[in-house]
């Protein structure tokens, strides 16, 4: 475990050289859960303005190659030296950003070149629905989004807020302009529904996250008004949205955010208006009969595709324990890492204690829990 | 050498060199990056209202720089700093619960005390009783994933539980005790609940020390250039980059002034670490001390993730001298990085005129 402080130094003259790659103005983009790419939605038009997107797996941990290699290479390269940069986040990809800035901070680069940057739907703060699950053992995030991802063990509020709550002050005196979402998304669960915002219990909320997390809130809980709330340091509501959050879910809260910073950067926004929850007339899925359980109506549930299919950012499923049949009972789907809840086991050790579920290899626990 | 080498870089001109190895771990995707050409710096053309915006928004925030900044609202969660954040569930039809603990981090040769309740939604004191069938620490990171200490959750007054049969299920875990502990991962606790005939799984969140880094031995305080100096004489367990942070309240704990948040690279053995809470924070809340500095901890920071971060903390506070806020400057925090920005930013502004 003991390492030489050259080994240190070496890792920490190169954090901080890592602005010297070129002289240029770009916007980063930095996705979140479910997504292994940026989704199209970009500034265009902007003369002065790169826009770059990056590719890497939304769905592995925040402690990973993805964040401590991509996202933070990114963020040294473009947003020090002679760069400067605006950094886009979304969703879990607002976690990257802020442990790679405190990482960055800490190992010495003040990052000069950084202008702001633009959160949308931030879970930098967690979701209660990474923490809550059905009476099947399934996480309702999971659930409602058709995979189970190894991101999900850093959003619950709890992680977000405690193991890597050392990073929720990572920008000042820079800023991080936030945007949060507030409309539902609910999918269909043959003759059943699931909606995340009463899950997510956070007052407002975009169907995966909180406006508790998405305005950069300094404490967890239920708000109305994004505007008002004690931040975290650094955070600011985006001046141009409304305190009660725009009229989007998840999915379709990128479109607008991309459309409130074009003007900024005196571009062109290609906000493509997306929506992903459904509207249903469908009773919510009784979890105490087992119902939220239950097979998904569309088995193409994925949420880096709109809900007809089309696929907008790369796919990252073959990394993920897919959660669109049924999670009842003695399977590991959705349920990597944990109790199936009926006398067999989905985490890493089960093989060596002889105790895994039948299906812990075809529902890709071995990848999930890596 | 680090701030020689630091030094020799500031000195360097800004023109770019076009070789830096760091991007090629950065791979745009092809259809979307470079739909333009990089342009020069002094040609970034940023709306005037946004740049009027960051620009003003940046001067304000600058006035401190970014290690020692207020205890303003949005900063008094560090106060806290940990506490486990516990978020109410819905458990069964008209049930909710809760897995609570009373840290978060825990360092290393410390307990951590867990409980478990289920109560009538709407009345936390009516809880019910619940059975736990089974409950491990979890290890979710690294290699050796999945169950590695078998947990016991009681109701019996003992051994970390307060109080015999008020239907909070508690255990008291010493994860430095535990073999299965002694690599550095990320960890949660995992419990299979029933009650009301219904069951779930709940997960509590928490980090631990699998081995000492840094222990403090001694703290003082003095002025220094108008700025409260707290020197921190501590003995480094391992070499790495170690992050401190503290908190500075009035004498009577009553009034949060500042905190700091600093980071430096670190070489095993004693070690005396200047944090500096920085004058201005103390001029502008306007109190003079003496002032308590609570809250010190810190941990190394593993920047590759081959390791979970390894938290220390100092329990006692610190009582510094009984310093008059006169003494404390107003002056706003200046360095190059903050003229550097400034200079973007006000660059940029110009361009879009």
């Amino acid at each position: 475990m003991r390492r030489t402080p050259v080994i240190v130094l070496a890792l920490l003259v190169s954090l901080a050289l890592a602005g010297e790659a070129r002289a240029g103005n770009s916007v980063l983009h930095f996705q979140g859960r479910g997504w292994g790419s940026w989704n199209g939605e970009i500034v265009t038009q902007s003369a002065a303005w790169t826009s770059r997107t990056y590719n890497f797996s939304g769905n592995s941990r925040l402690d990973s190659a993805d964040t401590n290699v991509v996202v933070r290479g990114a963020i040294a390269s473009n947003c020090s030296g002679a760069n400067n940069c605006i950094i886009v986040c979304y969703s879990a990809g607002c976690s990257r950003v802020l442990k790679a800035i405190d990482d960055l901070r800490a190992s010495g680069n003040t990052l000069p070149g950084l202008f702001w940057i633009e959160a949308a739907g931030s879970v930098a703060g967690g979701t209660k629905l990474a923490e809550v699950a059905t009476s099947g053992f399934t996480g309702f995030l999971a659930k409602l989004f058709g995979q189970q991802e190894a991101i999900d063990f850093d959003i619950t509020p709890g992680a977000a807020r405690g193991t890597w709550g050392y990073t929720q002050d990572a920008v000042p005196p820079d800023a991080m302009y936030h945007v949060a979402g507030n409309q539902d998304i609910c999918k269909g669960f043959l003759f059943f529904k699931i909606c995340g915002n009463q899950f997510i219990d956070a007052g407002i909320g975009d169907g995966l996250v909180g406006i508790d997390s998405a305005s950069g809130a300094a404490a967890a809980g239920r708000y109305y008004d994004g505007c008002a709330v004690a931040k975290y340091p650094g955070r600011i509501w985006e001046p141009s949205t409304p305190c009660g959050g725009e009229a989007r879910d998840h999915f379709g809260l990128v479109g607008r955010t991309i459309a409130l910073l074009a003007p900024q950067i005196n571009g062109v926004a290609n906000d493509k208006m997306r929506v992903w929850g459904e509207r249903l007339n469908y009773p919510d899925c009784d979890d105490a009969a087992g119902k939220c359980d239950n097979p998904a109506s569309n088995p193409a549930l994925d949420f880096s595709r709109e809900p007809n299919g089309t696929l907008v950012a790369k796919d990252v499923s073959s990394a993920t324990s897919t959660t669109t049949g049924s999670t009842a009972g003695a399977t590991c789907a959705g349920k990597c890492g944990k109790y199936s809840g009926a006398a067999c086991w989905c985490d890493a050790s089960c093989a060596t204690r002889g105790d895994c579920c039948a299906d812990y290899t075809q529902v890709k626990c071995n990848v999930v829990n890596q | 050498m680090l701030g020689l080498v630091l030094a020799w870089w500031a000195t360097r001109g800004r023109a770019a060199s076009a070789t830096h190895a760091t991007e090629l771990a950065v791979e745009p995707s092809q259809a979307e990056a470079a739909s333009r050409a990089p342009a020069a710096p002094s040609q970034v053309v940023v709306s005037d209202a946004r740049l009027a915006q960051v620009l003003a928004q940046y001067r304000h925030d600058a006035v401190y720089p970014p290690g020692s900044r207020p205890l303003d609202e949005g900063a008094r969660y560090k106060l806290k700093w940990n506490a486990a954040i516990v978020s109410d569930l819905p458990f069964a039809r008209g049930l909710s619960y809760h897995f609570a603990a009373d840290r978060h981090h825990v360092t290393f040769g410390e307990p951590i005390i867990s409980w478990i309740e289920v109560w009538q939604t709407g009345n936390e004191a009516r809880r019910v009783p619940l059975f736990v069938r089974s409950a491990w620490v979890m290890t979710t990171s690294g290699a050796a994933q999945g169950r590695s200490v078998s947990l016991r959750y009681h109701d019996d007054g003992l051994d970390g539980d307060a109080v015999a049969g008020d239907l909070r299920y508690s255990n008291r875990l010493v994860p430095s005790e535990h073999d299965e502990l002694r690599a550095s991962r990320q960890v949660q606790l995992y419990a299979d609940v029933e009650a009301a005939g219904m069951a779930r799984p709940m997960i509590r969140d928490f980090t631990y020390a699998a081995r000492p880094v840094l222990e403090v031995v001694h703290v003082s305080d003095e002025l220094a250039a108008g700025s409260l100096r707290v020197t921190v004489d501590c003995e480094v367990f391992e070499p790495g980059l170690y992050t401190f942070e503290a908190n500075l309240v009035s004498a009577d704990d009553s009034l949060p002034i500042g905190y700091v948040d600093q980071s430096l690279p670190l070489a095993a053995g004693r070690q005396k670490v200047a944090l500096v809470f920085f004058g201005r924070v103390l001029h502008d809340v306007g109190a003079s001390g003496p002032y308590l500095v609570r809250d010190l901890r810190g941990f190394e920071r593993f920047l590759d993730g081959s390791q979970a971060n390894l938290w220390w903390a100092y329990a006692p506070t610190h009582r510094t001298r009984a310093y008059d806020v006169n003494d404390f400057s107003a002056a706003e925090w200046d360095a190059p990085e903050k003229q550097d920005k400034i200079r973007r930013l006000e660059a940029a502004r110009s361009a879009g005129r």
